[in-house]
């Protein structure tokens, strides 16, 4: 590896650029953020472009570059995208040290969904809230009083910016007379700032909420109207609604720009239409993969002081990023034995990170690596190894101890330290990035020479810092407990669990559990 | 049984029960059902579910709810308020919605019975010559019916006393 620069190796490219790493910055969208976040970017001396969407809006201004048109192809890492930018006169290929994305998921309609056709009495959500603002008035209705009915988070789940947008509606027609509100929901999403607040505001002002669990509302037409007919979640009974309107939320898909964003990263199925997972370990507007950012919309948030947050937050991030050096030694980062590789690309399918490209062979970008060893587990050449494990966690002290706790540096070891020594007398403690670096043939080594139990304690679910590598340890886990059992050993003397840094109880109740068992036996 | 028909019912009703004194509480609750356990005349008569009235009543189920006689169940022993993390204070929301169905006439046929009583006695239970000549042999003064002070707060009425109402005998 010596004097190689792996810093900049593609996954499509035909040549391996081994240039200076780029500064400049891409932007996608974002409105008036996007351009905001480009004029602090070149107050700390960073080239930005803002890409804005062809059919977008945006207001002029001198000061940053905009051009208009979409991602047509990207790939690279930190300090070195590569990126095809589509506009409408040609097809560009521009070199970016880093990428901001500021645009929001696309919405689609889910009318379809609900088997009924569409009628001028029907909206989809964004649609609604876009005709009353454009001054749409509601049916007037001489006698009584009028209804509307809103779908929200029945037929495929919708987020935190949708309720936002029902919420808004409500407070629009606030001001109508003789108007009732009915929401149809399965789960309604509070969870950004003053949202909560609101939505219990307009309960009090008698919005009426329908939660189902299952058994969603039917929905019939007829040349009179439409008809929702359901079981009253509390009451059980049978109910019918002949609404005026009906508005329904929509589908949230990524825009085309934010997909091939989305694709340099194997995990993002998990967290998609966003560029960030929902999860406490993503600080700020990190997201899993090096050098790509994730301001307001793109990472689900919408309100006006977490914006203005992430417009200062992903600068400081950019000057932080722009600082490290890689270290070129290969320890610490997975690197490939490219003698064993068979290039199945495997590695380059699950690393969490989008940190493995491929030139000609797989290659390993040291400053995207996190070292979680989802990659060396899954090699079926065992073909890649993190060089630095290993070597410090094994400690002859210890190493004779009967039982075996593996733990995820990002929360287990944090646990321990809230052990007291006596219950981990018989205890070794080994330490990895991730729980995903655990294979089941490592597992059953520590039977074989002799140990008396094994856990391994891994993150919560949608709480691991490479997404999956939490459940891919479970996963095997119980693929070695069933060895265990072939091999006439008691399973029960391995044990995954999960933890944090602050349910140290999790990991006693397991050595306390697996004490248990050797003993008895 | 019938559909119910939310076009049909009444949006304003939850709005009149809160407008009440102690009927404020109303639109707070979250349907939790900790009222409804911790209520002791749901388990003896199915029909008084405190959480299922609000619900009720948030629909504007005015008639079913008004018209009914399980609203008079209640024995106002405050557990459903105690209870309730939402502060709804249900006790207070009964007598709310009980006060609502007086003005609308719907009461059972045995309180109606004991407003009379205390119309004409000024008391529940009417005291005549028996009473005062047992009174009389145990030293005690005799009791004089002063039913005037009640008939001026209990201002005579056509009480359709039976309006919505079959089989309720009512005691408290």
């Amino acid at each position: 590896m010596s004097g190689q620069v792996t810093q900049s190796v593609f996954l499509k490219g035909v040549h391996r650029i081994q240039e200076e790493a780029s500064s400049k910055v891409l932007i996608l969208g974002g409105d008036e953020y996007g351009i905001r976040i480009a004029e602090v970017l070149k107050n700390n001396a960073f080239d930005s472009t803002v890409l804005i969407e062809p059919n977008e809006k945006y207001p002029a201004n001198p000061k940053v570059e905009i051009v208009q048109g979409s991602i047509r192809d990207i790939s690279g890492f930190m300090g070195n995208f590569s990126v095809q930018i589509e506009t409408l006169s040609n097809v560009a290929h521009s070199r970016f040290g880093y990428i901001v994305a500021a645009q929001p998921p696309h919405r689609e309609s889910k009318i379809n969904a609900f088997a009924i056709h569409d009628s001028k009495s029907i909206y989809n959500l964004s649609e609604f809230k876009h005709y009353l603002n454009s001054g749409g008035r509601l049916p007037e209705r001489k006698d009584g009083w009028r209804h509307i009915a809103f779908f929200f988070d029945l037929k495929g789940s919708s987020d935190v910016s949708q309720f936002e947008t029902l919420v808004s509606i409500l407070d629009r027609l606030e001001t109508e007379d003789r108007l009732q509100s009915y929401v149809f929901t399965r789960n309604l999403k509070v969870a950004s700032l003053g949202l909560d607040a609101r939505f219990r505001y307009h309960r009090q002002r008698g919005v009426v909420f329908f939660k189902f669990d299952n058994d969603d509302p039917v929905i019939n037409q007829d040349e009179n109207g439409s008809v929702i007919t359901f079981i009253e979640p509390l009451l059980g009974e049978e109910m019918e609604l002949t609404p005026d309107i009906m508005v329904f939320d929509e589908i949230l898909g990524p825009s085309e720009s934010l997909r091939s964003i989305l694709n340099l990263i194997p995990s993002s199925p998990a967290f998609s239409p966003y560029l960030q997972p929902e999860s406490s370990r993503f600080q700020g507007v990190e997201t899993p993969k090096a050098g790509i950012y994730a301001v307001g919309p793109s990472r689900g948030v919408f309100d006006v002081e977490s914006l203005n947050a992430d417009v200062q937050a992903v600068t400081v991030y950019i000057l932080k990023a722009s600082m490290e050096k890689p270290d070129l030694s290969g320890k610490g980062v997975a690197s490939v034995d490219h003698g064993k590789c068979t290039f199945c690309l495997t590695c380059l399918r699950l690393c969490p990170h989008g940190a493995i490209g491929f030139i000609s062979r797989p290659e390993i970008d040291p400053l995207s690596c996190r070292a979680c060893g989802v990659c060396v587990v899954e090699c079926p050449m065992g073909a890649i190894e993190i060089r630095s494990l290993g070597e410090s966690t094994l400690s002859t002290e210890t190493s004779s101890r009967p039982i075996k706790l593996i733990v995820c540096a990002k929360s287990g070891l944090q646990a321990v330290a809230k052990i007291s020594a006596g219950i981990l007398a018989d205890v070794e403690i080994i330490a990895l990035q991730c729980a995903g670096n655990v294979s089941a043939i490592s597992l059953l080594e520590y039977f074989r020479d002799g140990a008396g139990g094994v856990i391994v304690a891994g993150c919560f679910k949608g709480n691991c810092a490479s997404i999956y590598g939490s459940t891919l340890a479970e996963r095997r886990v119980g693929y070695a407990a069933e060895v265990l059992t072939q091999a006439g050993l008691d399973p029960e003397r391995l044990e995954f669990t999960s933890v944090a840094g602050n349910t140290p109880e999790r990991i006693v109740e397991a050595i306390m559990k697996i004490k248990h068992r050797v003993i008895s036996h | 049984m019938p559909k119910i028909n939310l076009n049909e019912l009444d949006p304003e009703f939850k709005h009149r029960v809160a407008e009440q004194p102690g009927g404020e509480g109303l639109k707070a609750c979250f349907a939790c059902k900790a009222c409804t356990a911790a209520c002791p005349i749901q388990p003896i008569d199915k029909r008084y579910d405190p959480r299922k009235i609000i619900r009720m009543a948030l629909l504007g189920m005015k008639k079913q709810v008004l018209e009914s006689d399980f609203i008079w169940l209640c024995s106002s022993c405050y557990g459903c308020q105690e209870v309730c993390p939402q502060n709804v204070r249900f006790t207070e929301v009964m007598y709310a919605i009980k006060n609502l169905a007086a003005q609308e006439a719907c009461i059972p046929p045995g309180l109606t019975a004991q407003r009379s009583l205390l119309k004409k006695h000024g008391r529940l239970y009417e005291v005549g010559e028996f009473e005062n000549e047992k009174r009389l042999k145990m030293g005690l003064p005799p009791i004089i019916e002063h039913a005037e002070d009640f008939d001026v707060i209990l201002p005579d009425q056509t009480v359709e006393s039976d309006r919505g109402h079959s089989s309720t005998s009512h005691n408290s």
